[in-house]
């Protein structure tokens, strides 16, 4: 692995110090049960002392008093008085106080023996009987350490509640209490009581104390030492009485290790109980839960240090990596020094200095792109994939679509439009998106709704007309405009949101002709082109108009409106009607002598397809009407004199067209102005040239006489033509047949 | 089964003799339907006998077999005897306590009085009213107003229905001993103890007077047979062996004194007897017993006797006896002569003791009074307490010692290790005679055996047989019984509870007030002038309502 990063080291370290906790934990765990450990080991070892004291203490005590008690006794006195030999007399007085040595031992368990030590005699008075002190001895307390000499030396020595131990060679072992009789003579005519205890006695109890076979039990005596136990032992061995002080748990070093002493002094016996210790059994136990602790210990270390290093590991990576990505886009390396946040930091906001314009850029073209692939989708038919809008935020992934238009109500303020559109946008967006998928977007001042749904089923349908009836009565109410929807149909896949968007649009034309807020394609799709307006009826107008009788031809036109535009009436219908009224108009207006209508009206001004209600058409056309009949009557008046003038030159005609020679020359000499102008003034107020004319009469005339049965050879002289010839060619281009054709015709 | 019925049927014809003979009392006794009685061989006794009848009734409860299926631990109080104290704290610690509990599959604490105190401990047990189980004890002379008023008090159960139904071996050998039987109950019939019973008349002398018989030889003395033969003797031990007590014995043990030959030489007793006139006498109060004291007080002024006798217990004289210091004793000749024997020739090869006859005041003249025990003493007997819980579990427990295997196990103890059988005699093992361990055998015996001692079960002679190892002990049987011992003793008599009561009242008082004073008079202290003072003092503390009591128990007894 490469070197590890500073921080990599910090953060493992950091992880790695929270283990500084349980180590703490545990180690005053530890501490503390060790306390509790000792704390309820001494109480322990009190307790015990105290009941080992109390119990021992009572048996000294009833020793001591029986001790006592012989030491006062009158006749112990008398009879360590008796010098040398007991005489017969004395007999008596040992056997009474034999007895009375058997009745005070018999009540006391404790008790093993009783005997009083005669010095003046060397006799013993005992429980067993009375006796030398000499068999005495021999019989119950020869032993290795004390000699009989020896023996009878401790006796002959004063006593007070002085402790001997005697052990027998057979295994007795005996604690001696001595008690010297307490009469004032002092000297020689002394006796010594001695009552013996059995060891066992106070070994049974003090090892009763014993709650651990480790532990050791001592009673240690003012003057005499370690009174038990009686063999050398390494724990008690160099407890000095005086230095054993009650209550307190000192720990001292023996032989046999550290020991912790419990001390009680004795209350009637210069003895203190010892309960001795040894460290190591507090420490076993201590040494448990030191076990525990360290085995615990070191299970939270391995966690734990297995916890911090996939700890850091996880939590560093996304740092290395920043760190990494960093590196390689930029030319710095970290410091050996450098810390590595620092570092980030710094990289960072070089990072997004330059990058957030970008950034900014991308988001607000977002919102464009969005609108651009809408825009497309609407425009165009669409091939691309889904995941390329979704890529956008749009999301049509449903097989169906439905375009619906929403134009708000023209109003010049712009700002206005476009906060309506704002309006209809979020409103209706929000509306849908519980139930389709929806995309909002502005065509122009309209904007548009794609809305997406699963099936063409017509409950959507439903759904959404009650949403735009929603929305348009939110929009009355609460902002006070009114808009129009134009709903296309449902159409499959997303290049049906194309077709579906030309039919919505399709749609506004029926708008005026409706008069509705709501415009389904489906519902208008069926409509039938119907469509009435006969040639008589332009006829009629179109002869009114050239009377320029322009109530007549309103009371026409509106008749043929009313007729079409009654009901539902398709848009195609409309325009066409709108077109022929126009074509009628512009034909009245030629008849009528307005031949330049067409352009001073400026029809396609008045009649683009931009919508007008009914109404308004109706009126426009009104307009248009008394504005051609108007100008169609100031027409005839200019022109009514210059009739007369034609009239006479076709009469003039009428009676010589059938002089072959009757021209246009002779014509002029006969009303005596130039052929031209006469050809000028004719035409001007006839419209015709005057040739033509004089050509016409001839050959209607001809035509007339072809009927009456004349030959053609006939009739070309009757009719004014000079030879058969020019007859036919003229006849021919008039009615483009030969004058012998047309008369075989009948 | 027809010894069984018979035994039955004596029971129920001595419990209506009983009842008849007493007014009220507890009526708790079986009644048996009455059968034609068989004629019982009643001269026949020891394990033989028992045996038969033992095997018989033992297919009677059906199918009943030792070891018992374990149970509850049973508590068992009794004096530990010295030979046994010697060696082991407690009965249980003997390999006779650990086979007995594993013979019989039950469990036994055993508990034991410190030594010489067992009445006192027996008081105060009885007054914390927590007894034990089983209880070892004389319940016939040393309870309070004897075993009926102890049956009264609710200390112990009445054994009656107990040997019925679960005894079938002790049952059967008191069919087969109905002069046993007499001794063993009550007037009123009841049964209240499994026995310590010698099997043999000759168990029953077993306490007489021994002395130096080296030092005899050496003196040129023979065996004293009289009083002054006796003075000459202990002179002489005094004088020229230079013993500080030629005669020092036991004083402090009752039964000695009771038995005292001096005493009986005198023909009386410190104690109650049964005299020729076929009444109780209490010797203490008798012209015969002041001459004995005479003697006695002159030997002890003369230095023939111990000057601590008062206060004399085994350890002293055992000491004494086998160091020189005295040269004449009294006592058994195992317990006695065949351990000081033993313990003294360790030092002194030539040591020997020899029994002595009971000694007579005329010379030649046969004994009248001896050492003899009944064969019941009431000692050693075994009471099932009423604090006992599986009172069944304690009967088959004692019970047990009175059959075939039990006789053989209390008497010989375990085959193959404390004795084998040769020609169908019980043999003891060197492990009892030459004790690897260098025990004596009194105490090798008691390890394994309670024969050599006391207990609840039938003593066999031929324990004793082989116990003796001296030629001078197994003389002691001949010597010591030369009497006419046994027409003075007295049979165990029970007086009613009440008379018990007021007997034993009574006779603390004079017993106190004798032992003191024949203490006083024997020291001289206190002057023979004043003997009759003495039984005056005695009559005044109601000797003749005691003498009335016994009297009207023996009468009874022998109405029995």
């Amino acid at each position: 692995m490469k070197r590890k990063p500073k921080v990599y080291i910090q953060m493992f370290l950091s992880y790695l110090g929270m283990l500084v906790i349980p180590v703490a934990a545990a180690t005053v765990i530890y501490g503390y049960s060790r306390q509790v450990i000792r704390g309820q080991t001494e109480k322990m070892n009190d307790n015990l002392l105290e009941m080992i004291q109390r119990d021992l203490d009572q048996q000294i005590s009833d020793v001591q008093k029986i001790a006592a008690r012989l030491a006062m006794d009158t006749s112990v006195q008398a009879i360590s008085k008796v010098k040398s030999e007991f005489g017969t007399e004395d007999q008596m007085a040992l056997y009474y106080l034999y007895n009375d040595l058997q009745s005070l031992a018999m009540s006391e368990d404790f008790i093993n023996d009783v005997f009083i030590y005669f010095n003046n005699t060397q006799t013993v008075c005992s429980l067993q009987g009375n006796m030398s002190a000499e068999l005495f001895y021999d019989l119950y307390y020869r032993n290795e350490k004390h000699s009989l000499e020896e023996f009878r030396e401790y006796m002959r020595q004063r006593h007070y509640n002085d402790t001997l131990r005697i052990r027998r060679e057979n295994g007795d072992d005996t604690l001696l209490f001595t008690m010297t009789t307490l009469d004032s003579n002092v000297g020689e005519g002394s006796a010594t009581i001695g009552i013996g205890i059995k060891f066992s006695q106070l070994e049974s109890r003090l090892s009763s104390m014993k709650w651990d076979d480790s532990m050791d039990a001592a009673i240690i005596s003012s003057h005499n030492g370690a009174i038990y136990p009686g063999e050398a032992k390494d724990s008690i061995e160099g407890l000095v009485f005086e230095e054993l002080e009650e209550g307190n748990h000192t720990a001292l070093s023996q032989r046999g290790g550290r020991c912790m002493i419990s001390v009680l002094q004795s209350k009637v016996i210069d003895w203190k109980y010892v309960a001795v210790l040894p460290m190591t059994l507090i420490e076993s136990s201590a040494k448990q839960i030191q076990l525990i602790t360290i085995f615990c210990l070191f299970g939270c270390g391995i966690v734990g240090f297995g916890v911090s290093y996939y700890l850091t590991g996880k939590n560093y990576n996304p740092l290395k990596s920043l760190v990494d990505t960093f590196k390689k886009h930029g030319d710095k390396d970290i410091g050996e020094e450098d810390n590595v946040y620092q570092w980030l930091n710094t990289q960072m906001d070089d990072f997004f200095k330059k990058h957030v314009d970008a950034n900014r850029l991308i988001k607000a073209n977002a919102k464009s792109l969005k609108n651009y692939y809408l825009f497309q989708l609407l425009q165009d038919y669409y091939y691309g994939k889904g995941q390329e809008l979704e890529r956008c935020g749009i999301r049509l992934n449903l097989d169906y679509n439905v375009v619906i238009l929403f134009e708000p109500e023209k109003k010049k303020d712009m700002q206005e439009l476009v906060l309506q559109r704002f309006i209809i946008m979020n409103i209706f967006g929000e509306m849908c998106q519980d139930h389709f998928n929806v995309e909002m977007a502005e065509m122009g001042e309209r904007v548009a709704a794609i809305i997406n749904i699963p099936d063409s089923s017509s409950e959507y349908g439903e759904i959404l007309k009650e949403k735009i009836e929603n929305l348009q009565a939110m929009a009355e109410e609460s902002f006070k405009f009114s808009c129009t929807a134009l709903m296309g149909s449902v159409c499959r896949g997303l290049e049906g949101i194309h077709t579906s968007y030309l039919q919505a649009a399709e749609l506004e034309q029926y708008v005026v002709i409706l008069d509705t807020d709501l415009i389904i394609y489906d519902d208008v799709k069926n409509l039938q082109l119907h469509y009435d307006y006969s040639i008589e009826a332009e006829e009629k107008i179109i002869n009114a108009i050239e009377a320029g009788d322009s109530r007549q031809a309103g009371k026409l036109m509106m008749q043929i409106f009313d007729h079409n535009l009654s009901g539902k009436v398709s848009a195609d219908t409309y325009r066409c009607l709108v077109y022929d009224m126009v074509g009628t108009l512009v034909r009245g207006a030629g008849r009528g002598g307005y031949t330049t209508a067409a352009r001073e009206l400026d029809f396609p001004d008045g009649f683009s397809m931009k919508r007008l209600p009914v109404d308004k058409l109706k009126e426009r056309f009104r307009e248009l009407l008394d504005q051609i009949c108007k100008r169609v009557q100031e027409i005839k008046k200019e022109t009514a004199g210059d009739k007369s003038f034609s009239r006479k030159v076709e009469a003039y005609i009428e009676e010589n067209f059938k002089d072959p020679d009757l021209n246009i020359s002779i014509t002029s000499q006969h009303f005596d102005i130039t052929p031209a102008y006469l050809s000028s003034i004719y035409k001007k107020q006839t419209g015709r040239s005057l040739l033509d004319y004089i050509n016409t009469m001839r050959i209607s005339h001809a035509q007339k006489l072809l009927e009456q049965g004349y030959s053609v050879v006939e009739v070309a002289p009757m009719a004014g033509f000079r030879d058969s010839g020019s007859f036919i060619r003229a006849f021919k281009k008039k009615t483009g047949v030969t004058p012998g054709q047309f008369k075989s015709k009948f | 089964m027809k010894k069984r019925t018979l035994s039955l049927l004596l029971t129920a014809a001595m419990t209506a003799t009983a009842l008849a003979g007493c007014s009220g009392g507890n009526t708790s006794t079986p009644q048996t339907t009455t059968q034609a009685p068989s004629k019982a061989d009643s001269g026949s006794s020891g394990p033989g006998a028992s045996t038969e009848g033992g095997q018989a009734v033992a297919e009677a409860p059906g199918e009943f077999s030792y070891p018992m299926a374990p149970g509850d631990k049973l508590t068992y109080w009794c004096e530990l005897t010295t030979t046994v104290s010697a060696n082991y704290a407690s009965l249980g610690d003997t390999p006779f306590g650990k086979g007995w509990q594993k013979e019989t599959g039950t469990e036994i604490e055993f508990l034991h009085p410190p030594a010489g105190q067992l009445k006192e401990q027996f008081s105060l047990i009885l007054a914390d009213g927590n007894l034990p189980d089983l209880m070892e004890y004389n319940w016939m002379t040393d309870y309070p107003g004897g075993p009926e008023k102890a049956i009264k008090d609710g200390v112990i159960v009445p054994l009656n229905d107990v040997f019925e139904q679960y005894c079938p071996n002790l049952t059967a050998y008191l069919a087969a001993n109905p002069d046993i039987d007499k001794m063993i109950k009550t007037d009123e019939g009841h049964y209240y103890v499994f026995p310590f019973i010698r099997g043999e008349s000759k168990l029953c002398n077993t306490i007489g007077l021994m002395l130096r018989d080296d030092w005899l030889q050496e003196l040129n003395l023979e065996v004293p047979t009289t009083i002054d033969e006796w003075h000459t003797v202990l002179t002489a031990f005094k004088e020229k062996k230079g013993a500080a007590a030629p005669y020092c014995f036991e004083y402090t043990n009752g039964q000695y004194l009771n038995n005292d030959p001096f005493a009986f030489a005198f023909e009386t007793s410190r104690t109650f007897y049964l005299g020729s006139d076929g009444k109780a006498h209490f010797g203490a109060a008798e012209e015969n017993y002041k001459d004995f004291l005479t003697t006695m007080a002159q030997w002890y002024a003369e230095g023939l006797i111990d000057p601590d006798l008062a206060t004399l217990g085994n350890d002293q004289v055992s000491a004494k006896i086998t160091n020189g210091t005295a040269g004449a004793s009294m006592g058994q000749a195992g317990s006695r002569m065949g351990t000081w024997t033993t313990a003294a020739r360790s030092s002194n090869p030539t040591f020997k003791l020899v029994a002595a006859p009971p000694p007579t005041v005329e010379k030649g003249a046969k004994a009248e009074f001896g050492q003899i025990e009944n064969q019941y003493s009431g000692r050693a007997s075994v009471a099932i307490t009423t604090s006992c819980k599986d009172i069944e579990r304690a009967a088959r427990l004692m019970d047990y010692a009175y059959g075939d295997a039990g006789h053989l196990y209390f008497n010989f103890g375990t085959q193959g290790e404390s004795y084998e059988m040769k020609d169908g005699y019980p043999t003891y093992t060197d492990q009892i005679m030459k004790n690897p361990d260098g025990l004596p055998v009194s105490q090798a015996m008691s390890a394994y055996i309670r024969g050599n001692y006391n207990g609840p079960f039938v003593q066999d002679i031929r324990y004793l047989e082989q116990y003796y190892t001296l030629d001078e002990q197994k003389e002691t049987n001949a010597i010591w019984g030369d009497s006419n011992g046994a027409a003075h003793v007295m049979p165990p008599v029970t007086p009613t509870s009440e008379e018990s009561k007021e007997f034993s009242t009574i006779m603390n008082e004079i017993n106190t007030y004798r032992d003191e004073m024949t203490l006083k008079f024997i020291f001289g202290t206190e002057s023979l002038d004043n003997f009759d003072t003495y039984v005056k003092n005695m009559e005044n503390m109601g000797l003749a309502r005691a003498l009335e009591i016994q009297n009207a128990a023996l009468d009874r007894y022998n109405a029995r």
